[in-house]
């Protein structure tokens, strides 16, 4: 009895310890991926994707109705238009304007934003590409320092959602348990 | 007197069974009030390759495949929709965006109006494919044009050599021009650039709805671009639907015709310039705006249609062309961001109550400061249009900039922060004044003058009147971009950078970054110019002005922005008065150009200015155009010899005097106290003269856009002259295929034919039987294979002053048709009775 109530007291324990995690952290049971794969007419194209932990299935259950699905087909790592340059100029300034705080989003939400083209996702190639061509070296060689350095500490930048007004909302950084989401709030300093 | 034609010739495009047109200015003008019927539509494949480039090395396939095949997909994406457009547009199958609906939605195309017009209109774009399209007959006739021909643009009538040029190019039809249709079988995937010509048929009361037709075809394309289509030609394009349209085609009307409301358009900022030298609705410049664009693209076009493997070995200049031209709409954007977030951090942290209050201690000092003085310099820059063109112009547009929401910062829209800026700035203009007025005093003080240490101006106030895009501020603008990391006295400080250490340099940050939004806004073609809206809408189409409604179009077609920005920096140096006249002798050779005038030391300058700094200043105004050729003119009597276009070349016309040879000051423009006065010995005028100015711009290549409102200010002077020949409408229309005829048959184009071809028709011997046979080929479309001219009334015989019938031989028939007319020996006829129908046997026109 006192074994069973040990694993009990464990499990429950990692259970916790795990849900902690991912409150602590902001750290959800799905992974954003990107890669490339074929279309219905055969067409090779690259596409976001997001898969579930086998553990917590429930929202690709919900969502797509299995393990792992497409979210996302934007072309924008390759395309440089005048329009995404704003997300461009965020990045510059990004630490300085917007600090990171924890993801309360609601998920079948956002989700459901991405499939109706209200919120765009693009990864670091998409970003940065846009300046490869018209910055000096040594611009985009900090642009991208900057970049990468605007997840917390301990993370990876992985991805970042944003709006049709390509104002940055929500970071995905990758960690030590995973990805972990952030919303963007200005920072106090400039919103007094 | 041989009238002096300048003739505009911008179809410059071979269409089979299309005549060309070539009109004079006065009739360019007038037709550019009208709605165009045809349009050219420029599609730029070079960001969509350039992303090609990069998705394919991510997804790890083939770079040139994918290039190619994204080129394609890009020509028949905007050929298919466009022309499915029109067509459905044209049947009615598809409405006219109502006002409400543009007033609705705002400046958004994300908005429910239109995202319900994508819904129920989808399905009849998807319903068509290309083989119906091409069964049925369509209302819109597209044209691919492969090859342009050499340009026909000088101030003089067409000769035998042009048009002869124009034979040859003719007799080799098929290289210039072919079907659009071809576009899917992939004839233009190694080009990254196509151009199309529509034509569209059957418009009814096109001139009351044909501008809201291009505006809403506009919309349509920008709306459908970007949707997913389960279409055969439109499916897997998600690297070009990814692209705003906008971005990567230009319309352009063909011919004097405009698609866009003349007063609408972003060019009226050229107008405010003009509108005081032009009479009342002789006049409306969108035509020669676009004359001009379309010069510059069709001369770099040819160069640009090379396969994309010999553009980067060997085409590096048209590259770095493009990448300059990505550059600056790259970067008058970042630019646009970077000041509004200044002005935002600035104003969040510092309301301008608090600004004012922690400068005032730096007015009220006794010594004041030479950054002080320079503050103030900068401050009359912003607020006081006697003394710069910059307050004047923001003046005019009534202190407001708009359109510029796509982006923000902290929230706060471009338009509130220049706004606040300017309240702000303007605030200190009394306390200036004071500062000035101590300036004055201790200058007139007997003890020397020192000003100590001097502190440079911004940039932006040394190029504020000159041509000057956003990237150019961008790489200039060192205060406001310079990160300070370890000062502790920050005035404002965005976390650890520090925004500016004093009030003083914050002001003249907020001052840069506003001058900064507002270029964008001009460069983007948004400021609101409504002093100019309101007087062109009253000389023209009344109150009803559909100004301001959204276009997203206008907003972003990169050629008409860049034009647009340097018809803007036109308008601000067109009104700066510049310290300079001329020491002119009799000597002075009377063909000469400013940089010539310059070395020879005939320019003087100002002596209360920097002579150093002013020429600098006057040099980079005039650019290219310091070595134009420029007739000096000479007086020594009291006035200036001035033709009329004088008056349109301020900034460029550089003239005055101070004494003539009696010692009498003759002319008061410039009130110069100088010591250097008794060398003056004539009053003087170097004036950019037009005509030799628009040869030696076409033959040296200046910057065409640069050049433009120059170009389009001396075209305005022929309006002015009652007497000028060029004052009237004139049309003169040429069939390039009596050009072919005539060339084939006498190995060039004799000098004979010349009045029959410039007027539409053949070249023969008799005019009476040349008009004759021309105009019954144009009205019955059968092919006349010979004729003779007879006079009923005089025994049958043909030898007389009259004829009163022609007979003609339709081709494909032997017997000869009775045609009656009247005409005179030499003459034009007065009557050609074309028949109701035409013999059977007659042979129609390919």
């Amino acid at each position: 009895m006192k074994y069973v109530l040990m694993v009990l007291l464990l499990s429950f324990y990692s259970v916790a310890q795990s849900l902690n995690l991912d409150l602590n952290f902001g750290g959800v049971p799905f992974t954003f991926s990107k890669k490339s794969f074929a279309s219905d007419g055969g067409e090779l194209n690259i596409g976001y994707f997001v898969t579930c932990r086998g553990d917590k299935p429930s929202l690709c259950q919900e969502y797509c109705g299995a393990d792992s699905c497409l979210v996302n087909t934007d072309s924008c790592e390759g395309c440089v238009t005048s329009r995404n340059l704003n997300v461009f100029a965020l990045f510059n300034d990004f630490s300085k304007l917007f600090s990171l705080a924890k993801n309360n989003l609601n998920w079948i939400e956002v989700f459901g934003r991405i499939k109706n083209d209200e919120l765009r996702m693009v990864d670091e190639n998409a970003i940065l590409n846009l300046f490869e061509d018209t910055q000096s070296d040594e611009k985009y060689e900090n642009a991208r320092k900057r970049f990468l350095s605007s997840c917390p500490a301990e993370t990876q930048k992985a991805f970042l959602l944003v709006e049709t007004d390509l104002n940055p909302l929500l970071y995905i950084c990758r960690g030590t348990y995973g990805q972990i989401t952030y919303q963007t709030k200005w920072n106090t300093e400039i919103s007094q | 007197m041989k009238p002096l034609f300048l003739l505009i010739f911008l179809p410059l495009i071979l269409l089979a069974d299309s005549n060309l047109y070539f009109s004079s200015p006065n009739l360019c003008a007038r037709q550019s009030t009208i709605p165009a019927k045809s349009a050219y539509m420029f599609v730029d494949g070079f960001a969509s390759g350039r992303a090609a480039t990069k998705w394919a090395r991510e997804a790890g396939i083939d770079n040139l495949e994918l290039v190619t095949k994204t080129w394609q997909q890009l020509h028949a994406r905007s050929f298919f929709l466009s022309k499915r457009i029109m067509e459905l547009m044209l049947a009615n199958e598809l409405p006219i965006i109502s006002e409400a609906q543009l007033k609705s939605c705002g400046q958004s195309l994300n908005c429910p109006e239109f995202k319900n017009l994508v819904l129920q209109y989808k399905q009849k774009i998807d319903q068509s494919s290309p083989e119906n399209s091409q069964v049925q007959k369509s209302q819109v006739q597209c044209t691919w044009i492969k090859k342009s021909l050499p340009m026909l643009f000088s101030t003089k009538t067409p000769n035998a050599s042009d048009l002869e040029e124009l034979a040859v190019a003719y007799l080799d039809k098929g290289s210039y021009i072919d079907n659009c249709e071809k576009i899917f079988s992939g004839e233009t995937k190694k080009k990254p650039d196509v151009v199309l010509k529509f034509d569209l048929k059957d418009t009814e009361n096109w001139n009351q709805t044909g501008f809201e037709f291009w505006r809403s075809f506009k919309i349509y394309l920008s709306l459908f671009w970007a949707q997913k289509w389960t279409h055969p030609v439109l499916q897997n394009q998600e690297i070009i639907r990814s692209f705003a349209v906008d971005e990567i085609v230009t319309l352009m009307a063909d011919g004097c015709y405009s698609i866009s409301r003349p007063e609408c358009d972003t060019d009226f900022l050229n107008i405010s310039q003009l509108k005081t030298t032009l009479r009342k609705g002789s006049f409306q410049s969108t035509y020669l705006m676009a004359n001009e664009i379309m010069k510059g693209q069709l001369s770099t076009f040819d160069e640009r249609l090379r396969p994309p493997e010999q553009k980067a070995s060997t085409n590096t200049n048209t590259r770095a062309e493009l990448m300059s031209l990505m550059k600056i709409r790259h970067q008058s954007n970042f630019q646009l961001y970077k000041s509004i977030r200044n002005l935002a951090v600035v104003f969040n942290q510092k309301n301008a109550d608090q600004l004012l209050k922690d400068l005032s201690p730096s007015f009220a000092e006794a010594n004041i400061k030479p950054e002080v003085y320079t503050l103030c310099a900068e401050v009359n820059k912003i607020v006081r249009p006697d003394l710069s063109p910059f307050a004047k112009e923001i003046s005019i547009s009534k202190f407001q900039v708009s359109g510029l929401n796509e982006v923000s910062a902290l929230n706060q829209r471009p338009e509130d922060l220049f706004f606040k800026g300017l309240t702000y700035i303007q605030s200190l203009a009394p306390y200036c004044e004071h500062v000035e007025n101590s300036l004055k005093a201790q200058m007139l003080s007997p003890n020397s003058f020192n000003m100590g240490d001097s502190v440079p101006a911004r940039k932006w106030f040394q190029t504020v009147t000159q041509y000057t895009l956003p990237i150019e501020f961008q790489n200039a603008s060192s205060a406001t971009s310079q990160v300070q990391n370890s000062s502790r006295n920050a005035y404002v400080r965005l976390k650890d950078d520090v925004v500016c250490e004093t009030a003083v340099e914050c002001t003249r940050n907020i001052m840069e970054d506003m001058v900064n939004v507002y270029q964008v806004a001009l460069y983007k073609g948004v400021s609101r110019n409504k002093l100019a809206n309101e007087t062109v809408s009253q000389n023209y189409l009344g109150a009803d002005v559909a100004c301001g409604l959204f276009d997203p179009w206008q907003q972003s077609q990169l050629r008409k922005k860049n034009l647009v920005s340097d018809l803007v920096s036109s308008v601000i140096s067109g009104v700066t008065m510049l310290p300079i006249y001329l020491d002119l002798d009799f000597d002075t050779k009377k063909l000469v150009s400013f940089s010539q005038l310059f070395e020879n030391r005939k320019i003087k300058f100002d002596p209360q200015f920097d002579q150093k700094t002013i020429s600098t200043t006057v040099f980079l105004d005039l650019g290219q155009l310091a070595k134009a050729p420029c007739y000096v003119s000479v007086s020594n009597t009291s006035k200036i010899k001035q033709p009329n276009m004088g008056l349109l070349f301020k900034g460029i016309t550089f003239q005055g005097c101070i004494r003539n040879a009696d010692g009498q000051v003759v002319s008061n423009n410039l009130e110069l106290q100088t010591n250097q006065s008794k060398e003056i010995a004539a009053c003087g005028a170097c004036m950019l003269n037009f005509e030799e100015v628009a040869i030696t711009a076409v033959t040296n290549h200046y910057n065409v856009f640069r050049f433009g409102i120059r170009f389009i200010a001396s075209l305005v002077s022929y309006f002015k002259d009652d007497e000028n020949p060029v004052n009237q409408p004139i049309e003169l229309k040429v069939n390039p295929e009596y050009v072919k005829e005539a060339y084939v048959k006498y190995n060039s184009i004799p000098d004979s034919c010349m009045y029959e071809l410039m007027n539409g028709a053949k070249c023969m011997e008799n005019i009476c039987l040349s008009y004759t046979i021309s105009e019954l080929e144009s009205k019955t479309g059968v092919k006349v294979k010979d004729g003779s001219l007879w006079n009923s009334s005089d025994s049958g015989m043909s030898n007389g002053d009259s004829y009163t019938d022609a007979w003609v031989k339709f081709d494909g028939c032997e017997k000869e048709t009775r045609v009656p007319i009247m005409c005179v020996k030499g003459k034009k006829p007065s009557y050609i009775g074309i028949p109701r129908s035409v013999p059977s046997c007659a042979r129609r026109s390919e």
